[in-house]
């Protein structure tokens, strides 16, 4: 099993879990951690290190942060650094890439192949809705 | 063909159908029955466009849903059957369309209804409807999503009665 870890500025981190519940339920080996103006990176690192902690029994882990280069995202690659265990870390968090990741990541024990598949598919449901022709591709009437 | 879900969900195709049940329950058709929907093709091209892609998508009327899947049309499919209401399946089921188990996901809030969960609330003419099926042996359950444990819903309807 792998744990997930969400990460971001603000109350972002919660609400887009409010978000996930709402369509899947509440989600397994998960933990939110907002990154709110009244802490540091430095307490960040620590709050993400007690979530890790709470995620103890997993095979790796993978974090899911909001933007790469941003302070969430910058104390998740420094926590991968000093943890033994597996650890990834994603940037530019989507509602489909979390849905997907909390809805897989339970049968999943190799992390690094998981953050792999889960990047490429925040990336692909990034989508623009263009207008069908109902006649086109197959509609049952 | 195999019938692997019918629910009940106000808001047709959404956010838990297209992400969760249609993968959990393996179901490669979504099978709308409501009469509106069928003759409105805006509301035809927002349900196509929410349709997961690993699913074909009908959008039927009572009639025709009952037709087709008496007819043999959808041999091999795993069908995800959705309606707005009881009062279609009430339909479906006096058309000659027999099924045994419908789960009720989300029912909203209206004049004159009833809280029997989060996000179920009915109305006397849908109690009637329930009332009608479970006395053809029709079993409900109401579960949002495959995470929240399916509750028997005529309990959860009996306690508000």
């Amino acid at each position: 099993m792998i744990g997930i870890i969400v990460t971001a500025h603000g109350g972002f981190a919660d609400e887009i879990t409010k978000s996930l519940t709402l369509i899947i339920g509440a989600p397994e080996k998960y933990e939110a951690v907002n990154f709110t103006t009244d802490i540091s990176g430095d307490q960040l690192e620590k709050l993400l290190l007690k979530a890790a902690e709470h995620l103890s029994g997993c095979d790796g882990i993978l974090i899911l942060t909001d933007l790469m280069g941003g302070t969430p995202a910058n104390a998740s690659v420094r926590l991968k650094m000093k943890l033994e265990k597996p650890v990834e870390v994603i940037g530019g968090l989507n509602l489909p890439l979390l849905i997907e990741a909390s809805t897989e990541h339970c049968e999943k024990t190799d992390v690094a192949q998981f953050a792999k598949e889960m990047a490429s598919f925040g990336k692909e449901n990034i989508v623009l809705y263009e207008q069908e022709d109902l006649s086109s591709g197959e509609l049952d009437e | 063909m195999e019938i692997v879900n019918v629910r009940i969900d106000e808001r047709l195709i959404h956010g838990q159908i297209a992400a969760v049940w249609s993968k959990t329950t393996g179901a490669n058709r979504i099978m709308v029955i409501d009469g509106h929907a069928a003759k409105d093709s805006l509301q035809k091209t927002a349900l196509k466009m929410a349709c997961p892609s690993q699913c074909k998508l009908s959008v039927l009327s009572v009639g025709t849903a009952v037709k087709n899947l008496l007819s043999g049309k959808y041999q091999d499919e795993k069908i995800f059957i959705i309606v707005k209401s009881p009062s279609t399946l009430h339909e479906v089921y006096d058309e000659g369309y027999h099924f045994t188990k419908v789960n009720v996901g989300n029912m909203a809030k209206k004049a004159g209804s009833r809280r029997v969960k989060e996000t179920v609330y009915v109305t006397q003419e849908d109690e009637s409807n329930f009332n009608y099926l479970n006395n053809k042996g029709v079993r409900f359950t109401a579960q949002m999503v495959p995470k929240e444990e399916a509750a028997d819903f005529m309990k959860l309807l009996e306690k508000v009665r």
